[in-house]
């Protein structure tokens, strides 16, 4: 089956194993992921932060250009273009004024407004589908034996209400699939708090403070590594572990399914991470 | 209180997110346009979902930092975020002769922040790194090609609703 697929900035660049990891697993479990064309970035916390129209609009073209594609889905592997596309895509149908106001100016723009037949979604909330969560299981010929795990989901996968495919103070998708896939599985206290993205570059101090807080406490529950299904989150917990003793590894969700599906590419993965996660694999004869 | 006790960002903030709401019913404009709290808050909604009465505190602390910039009010030491978020959308509208439009440009963007805050040395050896492993591509994407100038039309329309 085919699904429309928007990567969105960082699945081209700062997370390119993400993108990588999540359409080797689709295609695993007999999906493809159709790249939408022509897509533009979601405008993230500065658009929402400084413009009303924009934090609409921006999303909105996308949506607009997927109806045109004749997309029944749009899958969103970062939390960040999720959380504001599926945002866009509730206020249309709620028929917000200020929804309006934006569909009728992309309207005169691009020829079509968005008419809400889109359902927008996140790999993980696809991949938790029965059709495909009853795959999985044959496709682990390399379980994550010993790998022991913090699932950390972040803050915009399950907030605000509308967004959310899981409960939103105490999800448990990722918990349910890496356990799935063999691994060790710790529960701590943190997996929705925030890691502080949006404030990385222009307040580092803070987000070293958030850091720091997240690592230890994931340390605390007995876990060797996190996993997550942001680029954001995967990225600022990478490289935001200063004054942390022995830093741990962040994961992809998709990563390590397809290391527990032992694909070939896996690597390859691996090896654009900051913090190498390869002896901890290694140690544990899973690469 | 539910909302500000599930604050990430509250043990840096002046004001707790509720106190904020307080000082908008009391009609404190001043005091809200000087606090940190807006400028630090991430809008990870953790407050949104657990209000009792319904607000969502993240997106009015949004919109105050809407009408601080409109009002030009921003305190200097918050500066530094407000500059990020209109380099990370100016980068979205391409630039001259290397083009770009509609999407991020990681490396334009932290070349532009660099030149302007005058931090230099700060994850100089991050960048490095994300090169050498491919992640901070060289060059931003052209990816318009058939709906060309759409976004900067989106911009165009962003910039007329302000000035109206
Ligand atoms: S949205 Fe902002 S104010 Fe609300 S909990 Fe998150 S950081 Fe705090």
């Amino acid at each position: 089956m085919k699904l429309g697929y928007y990567p969105g900035c960082s699945l081209h660049s700062t997370a390119a194993e993400y993108n990588m990891a999540t359409e080797a697993v689709f295609n695993a479990l007999g999906l493809e992921l159709d790249e939408l064309p022509e897509w533009n970035c979601c405008g993230a916390t500065a658009g929402h932060s400084t413009d009303k129209f924009l934090a609409l609009a921006l999303p909105l073209r996308n949506l607009v250009i997927a109806e045109a594609e004749q997309q029944k889905e749009l899958v969103l592997p970062c939390a960040a273009c999720y959380n504001l596309v599926k945002g866009a895509d509730h206020y249309c149908r709620e028929g917000t004024p200020e929804a309006r106001d934006a569909n009728e100016e992309l309207k005169s723009i691009m020829g079509s407004a968005y008419n809400g037949t889109v359902h927008v979604t996140h790999p993980l909330e696809v991949i938790m589908r029965k059709e495909y969560i009853s795959k999985v299981g044959a496709q682990v010929k390399k379980p994550l034996s010993g790998l022991k795990l913090a699932p950390y989901y972040g803050c915009l996968l399950t907030r605000p209400t509308y967004v959310a495919f899981d409960d939103v103070e105490q999800p448990q998708a990722m918990d349910q699939l890496m356990k799935l896939a063999g691994a060790d599985v710790k529960r701590w206290s943190y997996k929705t708090d925030c890691c502080g993205g949006s404030l990385t570059v222009p307040r580092t101090d803070v987000v070293y403070e958030i850091t720091k807080n997240l690592v230890t406490a994931a340390q605390r529950a007995g876990a060797d590594a996190i996993v997550t299904a942001c680029p954001l989150c995967q990225m600022t917990l990478e490289t935001r572990q200063k004054e942390i003793q022995k830093p741990i590894p962040v994961f992809f969700f998709t990563e390590l399914l397809g290391i527990s599906f032992a694909h070939p590419e896996a690597k390859k993965w691996m090896k654009k991470h900051i913090i190498n996660p390869i002896p901890l694999l290694t140690s544990l004869q899973l690469l | 209180m539910k909302c500000a006790g599930g604050c990430p960002i509250n043990f840096v903030m002046e004001h707790n997110n509720y106190e904020i709401l307080r000082m908008i019913q009391l009609g404190e404009k001043d005091k809200v346009y000087q606090s940190n709290t807006p400028w630090l808050c991430v809008g990870c909604k953790t407050c949104a979902v657990r209000c009792p009465n319904g607000i969502d505190t993240s997106k009015v602390m949004d919109t105050i930092k809407m009408e601080t910039i409109a009002e030009n009010k921003i305190p200097a030491s918050h500066y530094n975020v407000k500059l990020f978020y209109e380099l990370f959308l100016d980068s979205m509208k391409g630039f001259p002769v290397i083009g770009g439009e509609g999407r991020g440009y990681e490396l334009g963007l932290m070349g532009l922040y660099k030149l302007c805050t005058g931090t230099y040395l700060a994850d100089m050896n991050l960048g490095k790194e994300m090169t050498k492993r491919g992640k901070m591509p060289f060059l931003p994407h052209n990816a318009l090609k058939r709906r060309k100038g759409e976004v900067k039309k989106i911009f165009q329309r962003a910039k007329e609703k302000k000035a109206r």
